[in-house]
Order: structure tokens, then sequence, then C-alpha cells
């Protein structure tokens, strides 16, 4: 919710902290802040208010109560603690609610007289600041009180309302199936039992979508001089359902599926009345407020041992105590022991460990020193998965294997997903032997690159069939060059080795496309059960990775005949020294002897991380290159 | 040549071994969750609004399943299984309905952590964090919490972790999610939150190799690009 600073100013007797100290102060003792910006003469914070404090913190009266305890400085002004004039029935009105547990309180206030018009200036400004469109008075008071105090409001142009010998009436109903409602942003929804409304008691006629949006029936507009205010509460889970199923998410559905308390309808009422009559005249008539009551918030006990066992601190009960002042509770504490009773706002507190939360972050997490746990005495049981499967990646790595970890989501399975995030991903994998298809074929470009002449690829991940998951395990074997045969032949002996490496058969079927494909849960269940890890030297926190440039590379083998005694870095020495950066990779293919000589034999590749190179280009650095590894006494390029 | 390792596997080796050390045991459970153990036994109601903090993949044509969206629900399964004390450090798959790019995927890997006991506090947990991570990461690391919310912890704290930049500058980072464990949550798992408490911590793997490698884009991991598991 954007906040903004002046407005949370008016909270406040003495000069607020700057935009960004009061950001600062939320982060580390309440909210994240998404952002702070300055718009005009003020400043707006943007806080990220999740849902357990929705109830009472979207609202700037929220935020300047949590900063009112963060900063120990007591509010000028708390709404939420004036009192609450008597409220005048009226029977000019009617109020029927078809549910209560759905709608525990309806309070509707008359006003006549009201001149419709634009808001002042101040009023457009506190609006306009936190991103709100200014519509005409009547629409920004409502929506001016619910910024303040968090409770969505609603106003109606009471003349568009049926009337029977004179009363009005408002009817809190389900709709019909296949009621229609047009909303104010234009929209036509179609309605069904499922769905609730506030609907006009004389004619029928649906006025709103309960707790989500208000229809264009009784908008009030620039002819309007006799308003109904509404100011309800709803089941949180009704609103929620309803703004989901329509597609409605407006700042009072957001405000309705948190449950603010019951008790904030009549003082949001009495703001809303307050400001109207300031900001576009008339006079209030009185109204209907039905109500289901609310529940007492009842002590809750929390003991100074609790909160510092919990928080791993060593709080006095004075600091405690001190804290508990800030946020302005009802508290009595014996000895060591507190009786918190959270106020009526606070719908979020009821366990111990809840309010030990609250007085954590107020003394600040980062009061908290360290402390390692003891070990315990017994040792933990080694993970048989983890153990063999950090074999088999072993046992395959030292075979030159690379392991990949393609996608879980498939398009083709036997689970299917009922909300997929594209048609291509909709089923969970059935094998891992696509995938690994797919990576051998996406290196199959690659692995000039990486000087690769045979792809030899595994991946150990879980498959999805109908009976359930299973563990699995699949080898691949691609030969870039040379003979596929001899790849699938290599892969077979490298399945022997990994039987032998385990210490039982493995009988799998015969190489398919170049891949094989086992189960590991299978595996285990003849496996022994292991008695420690292996250390692995896997792990480099100390790798920087280098992305690689997409431009086309250029490839060129050069092999050179050497005196005997020369090691093949000298010669690799020469080649990077004349060569252009453009050299991005080099591997040494071939070594023989012969006569006294021996030959060395690299791949090279050139690439540019800016433009594509070409052969033309290539030529005159291998002839550069040539010369300069003849030159060398004994030296001489094949 | 020797061939390599996926980054993935590696640090879930070396994250094992750490936290072995510490008493931690290696724990699994299925992708596939029940709505119970993903959401309900870690204290997100039905249709709270807490459930919108993640998107969630359902199963068709079977009831209340979904793809498991962090790696949680292991956290209830072990300890109704083995009761308290325990400790286990859970490294595994996990999946969210959102949109891709450089630093969300659908299908991502998380490392969760518990430690039940009596007596167990947020010291405790910031002290195993701050252990953690400077094994993890072979230096020196300084952690902070600021407050957070996530409904199977209370106090919740987000987790931020002091880096060195090489030019010596500092910034902090988020890198994950951690707190007292709920007790409606030991409930769940039939543990009396009167005798026992419990930490409990969770994050994206990922983001933890990212921060090390300096790697801008999440995607790099499940393409299967040797160019990428090469440099590791």
């Amino acid at each position: 919710m954007k906040v903004s600073r002046n407005w949370l100013q008016t909270f406040f007797a003495d000069e607020l902290p700057s935009a960004d100290e009061l950001a600062e102060l939320l982060t580390f003792h309440a909210f994240e802040i998404e952002g702070v910006e300055q718009v005009g003469d003020d400043w707006v914070i943007d806080v990220d208010v999740l849902p357990n404090r929705s109830s009472d913190c979207l609202s700037h009266r929220g935020i300047a109560r949590e900063l009112s305890t963060l900063l120990s400085v007591p509010l000028e002004r708390d709404p939420l603690r004036e009192v609450i004039p008597a409220f005048d029935d009226t029977d000019q009105l009617g109020v029927d609610i078809a549910d209560k547990a759905l709608c525990p309180r309806y309070m509707g206030v008359m006003m006549r007289g009201v001149e419709v018009g634009p808001s002042p200036e101040w009023l457009k400004v506190r609006l306009e600041v936190i991103g709100q469109k200014s519509i005409n008075n009547i629409v920004d008071a409502t929506n001016y009180v619910m910024f303040e105090l968090g409770q969505p409001l609603h106003a109606f142009d009471l003349a568009k309302l049926g009337q029977k010998s004179g009363v009005r009436s408002i009817f809190v109903r389900a709709a019909e199936d296949g009621e229609m409602i047009t909303v104010l942003s234009g929209e036509t929804r179609t309605l069904s039992s499922e769905d609730h409304v506030i609907a006009d008691g004389v004619s029928g006629a649906p006025l709103a979508l309960a707790g989500v949006k208000g229809g264009n029936e009784a908008e009030v507009t620039a002819d309007t001089t006799d308003i109904l205010l509404e100011a309800a509460s709803f089941d949180y889970l009704m609103v929620r359902k309803m703004a989901r199923r329509h597609k409605l998410s407006t700042d009072a559905s957001l405000r309705f599926q948190n449950e603010p308390a019951r008790q904030l309808p009549a003082f949001a009422m009495r703001d809303l009345v307050t400001l109207i009559k300031d900001v576009a005249g008339g006079q209030y008539v009185g109204g209907r407020d039905v109500y289901a009551g609310a529940a007492e918030h009842t002590p809750v006990d929390v003991t100074l041992g609790q909160i510092n066992s919990v928080l791993g601190v060593s709080l006095s009960v004075d600091e405690v105590e001190q804290i508990l002042v800030r946020f302005e509770w009802e508290f009595s504490r014996d000895g060591e022991e507190f009786a918190i009773t959270s106020p009526w706002e606070r719908t979020d507190l009821h366990e111990p460990v809840e309010f030990i939360e609250e007085i954590g972050r107020v003394w600040g997490y980062r009061n908290i020193t360290s402390v390692l746990p003891k070990k315990p005495e017994y040792a933990p049981s080694v993970s048989k998965q983890q153990y063999y499967t950090d074999k088999i990646r072993r046992v395959l790595a030292e075979r030159e294997y690379d392991e990949v970890l393609t996608y879980t989501l498939s398009d083709h399975g036997e689970v299917e997903l009922a909300n997929a995030l594209a048609s291509d991903k909709g089923f969970m994998r059935m094998d891992l032997r696509e995938g690994l298809l797919e990576a051998l074929e996406l290196n199959t470009h690659t692995a000039p690159f990486l000087g690769l002449d045979t792809l030899k690829l595994f991946e150990i991940g879980t498959v999805f069939r109908a009976h359930g998951e299973v563990l699995h395990l699949a080898l691949g074997s691609k030969a870039v060059s040379g003979k596929q045969s001899k790849a699938d032949k290599g892969l077979m002996a490298d399945l022997a080795t990994l039987a032998e490496a385990l210490g039982m058969e493995i009988t799998e079927e015969a190489v398919q496309d170049g891949v094989v494909e086992l189960s590991v849960d299978a595996l285990l269940v003849d496996l022994p059960e292991p008695d420690g890890y292996v250390a692995s030297s896997a792990w480099n926190p100390h790798v920087r990775y280098k992305p690689w440039s997409s431009y086309p590379c250029v490839y060129r083998d050069i092999a050179v005949w050497v005196p005997a005694e020369t090691p093949s870095e000298e010669v690799l020495a020469v080649i990077i020294e004349v060569a252009p950066d453009t050299l991005v990779k080099h591997y040494q293919f071939d070594s023989f002897e012969k006569d006294g000589r021996v030959s060395y034999a690299w791949h090279l590749v050139f690439q540019s991380t800016e433009r594509t190179l070409t052969n033309e280009e290539i030529e005159p650095v291998m002839t550069a290159v040539t010369e300069a590894l003849n030159s060398r006494e004994g030296w001489e390029v094949r | 040549m020797k061939g390599h390792v996926h980054p993935i596997s590696a640090a879930i080796t070396r994250i094992n071994e750490i936290f072995e050390k510490l008493g931690f045991e290696f724990a699994e459970g299925p992708l596939i969750e029940s709505e119970w153990y993903n959401f309900d036994a870690l204290n997100v109601p039905h249709d709270h609004p807490a459930r919108d903090m993640q998107d969630t993949f359902f199963v068709k044509d079977k009831e209340q399943a979904v793809l498991r969206t962090h790696t949680s629900p292991v956290q209830v399964r072990y300890m109704e299984k083995h009761g308290a004390p325990c400790r286990i450090v859970v490294p595994g798959r996990a999946f969210r309905n959102e949109a891709t790019d450089a630093t969300h995927e659908a299908q991502f890997y998380q490392v969760e952590g518990l430690y039940v006991d009596k007596g167990v506090s947020l010291a405790h947990l910031k002290g195993t964090l701050e252990h953690f991570f400077s094994e993890f990461y072979e230096r020196d690391i300084t952690v902070r919490f600021r407050p957070g919310y996530f409904p199977f912890v209370e106090p919740g704290v987000e987790v931020d972790m002091l880096l060195t930049k090489s030019d010596g500058s500092e910034r902090w980072v988020e890198v994950m999610g951690a707190g007292m464990v709920h007790p409606n949550v030991l409930r769940a798992a039939k543990i009396d939150p009167e005798e026992y408490s419990g930490f409990a911590f969770g994050g994206g793997l990922e983001r933890l190799i990212m921060i090390a490698a300096g790697i801008d884009d999440i995607r790099m991991f499940h393409t299967g690009d040797l160019r990428f598991i090469h440099q590791f």
C-alpha cells in the first residue's frame, strides 16, 4: 500500500523523521518496503503489507500506529480511540440481511442535500499522491476514509432506490442464478447463487457486488442530492471467492478478504459523515446499524521466560513492559507474567507466540546474538537415496559423463495438470529419455565449442507415472563425429562399470536412440544400507560464471612436430601468444611420438563477443600461428 | 577429462555435508503433494489469502493434489513419522505457476531446514544460518533478520546475507524466509508446542548458487546446455 508521509504526519504533533528513515524503521521492525518516492511536496512510501496485517495496516492510521510504537511517540490523534457519537436510527431506511454469517454488520446512513462536485484541493492531493484518481467529493470522501482507516465504504444515490410508504431499504442477499449487474467500471457480470449482492429492498435490483464493487444502478452523479452511505463487514471467504470468480480485485475486496474488525464500520461512518458535510454539505438524517456483534478480546498470558526462550535474548521484565507501553496495549503484570489484551482492531493476535513476535520485532531482531546449536548425541541416519545418487554421479563423472537437469513439465504424460502454464507444459514427464535426447540434440551444436567428439550425459530425476513417482537414471551418449554404434557400445560398457561400482547387476534393455533409462528406486531396494557419506569436492563456491557469446564460432585444428623433450604447454603458449583474444577455447586431442619427435594436435575455437567471425579473417591468424611455430628450432607444423 | 556434476547436485551434496555435521538428517518427500501437507498442515487454511502468496499447479482428476510449492511439506511429514526432537535438511524440487523470467522458473530447487527440540530459539536459527552460509561460501558471512510473514512460522523473518564485492563494497541480499515453527504446524504433526519449539528456514537453491557464481539468469540451470555445466 502506498502511504503518504504528509498524511502520516497528521497523526503526530512533532515532525516525523524523513521518509527514508521511516522506510528504514519499518523495514527492520515491521514491513518490507517496495520503494520511497517524492511526489510534489510529499513522499510516498510503498509498504508491502502482508496478509497477517492486512486487517489493520492497509490504512494510514494502521501505519501511523506502527510508527508510534517504533518511534516511541504517542499518536496525537487516533480516530480509533475517539468516541463514536450515538447512532440515530431512522424509520426512513430499512436494512435486511439474509445471512448474518456472511454479513455480520451492515451500517447504512442517509444524508440529504449534498452538493456533488469536485473535491477541494487538499483532498484531491491526498488521493492523487497515493496514486488514486479523484472522481467527485462524495466518492473521494469514501476513498479517503478507507485509506485513512482501512474500512471500505460505499455511497449510493438514494433517489435511485425504490420507495415504499416513504421508506427505502437495503437487502443483503444471495444473487439469483443468471442475475446481471453492471459494475461502476462498466463491465456487466452474470451472477450465480454463490454471489452476494447489496440489493434495493423495494425494487429488488442489485446495487453492488457485496464487498467487491458498486454497480451503476445507484451511482452517485452530478445530479445526486441525497445519498445512502454503506459501512459493512462481510465474510472474508465470500468476498474472496467473489473477487476471484469475477476477476475484480478491488481495494475493497483486498481489505474485506483480510477481515478488518467488525467495530471498524462505526468509526469509519462517523468520519465519513463528518467529511462529507465538510466537502459536500448536506444533512445527516440517520440510518440503520444491523450488527451481530464482535467477540471480545480476552487477555493472553505470556511469560518473560517464553519471550526470551523463543527470541533467544535476555530481556528484563521492565524492558518487555516498556515495549507493551509503547504499543499502548492493555496488560497486567504479575512478577514475570504478563496478561496482554490486544486492541479490538488487531484481529491477528491470538497465540502467545504472536505477542512474542510483536515484542521481538519492536525490540529488534538485530539484537539477537547468534548461537550455534549443540550437536546431538545421536548421529543422523544416512539417506540411502542421497548416498547412492551421489555415488552414481561420481562414477559417471569419472567416465566423462556430464550431468544435466531437464524440465519436469512436458507436453504429454500420465499425470496432467489442471492449470498448465503453457500448452506444451501441461503434463509431468513420464521418463527422462525425452529430456535427455533434447539435451543431446542441443549439445550437438555446443560439442565442437567444448571440444567433445562424443556427448555423454546423464540425469537423475523423478518421473511421474499414473501409479506414482519414481526416481530414474538415464544415460545418453551421442557421437558428434564418428559412429553412433561405437557410442552405444561405450554406453553399455559404462553401465557395466556403474553396476560393478555399485556391486550389483544392472539388467537393462538395449540402448535406444543412444539412451538407456532405469529405475533408481528399484536399484536401491537391493543395495545395502550405507554407513556414512563420502566427502565430495564437487561444490566450488569460487567459480565465477562467464556468459558465452551468441555469435558463431570458427574452428581450426593444428598439429605440430616438436623435439621429444618439448612439453605440450610450451607449444600451446606460443599459439596463445600469437593468436588474438578471439581464440576462446583450445583442446589438445592428440599426442604421439615417432623417430625422436612428438606430435601434438589441438582443436582451436575462435569466437567474438561482438560479431560473426569470417573464415577470411582467421586465415591470416592461422598463417601467423604456423609461422611462429615453424620459426622455432626443430618445430614443424604438420 | 572428467565429466561435470550439475552445480545444483554439487550444492546439494555440499549442503548435506555441512548440515550432517550439525546433526541434520537428509530428508525428502513427494513432489506431488496433498493440499493438506502443502498448505493446511502448514497453517495455511483453505481459501486463506495467504495461499495467494504462492501460485499453485493443481493435478487434474486428482482431488486435492498439487505440485508442491515449497519443500516445507516435508517438515510435517517427517515430524509425523519421527516426532521430536528432530533436525532435517531438505533440498528438493518445487513448482510455482508463474511466468518465467531471469529470476523466476516454474520449477526450481529449494533448501529447507528444520530443527525441533526443547528451548530452540531465533538465536539458534541465526547461528545455524551463519554457520551454513560461511561453510557453503567458504568465507565469513554475516546474517541479519527482518520481520517477515510466512504462515508456518511465528515469529517469521526474512534472512539477508552481507556480501562483500571485489571492490570492497558491501550489500545485503535477501536469501531466505525463516522463523520459529508455528505452534499450529507442531500441532498438525502431533508435537506439543508447550514442550517443544523449533526453527525452520527455506529458500531458493539456484539463488544461492547464482550469488556465488554471479549467474544472472535462473533459466541456465535447466536448459541442459553444457556450455553452462562445464563451467562448474
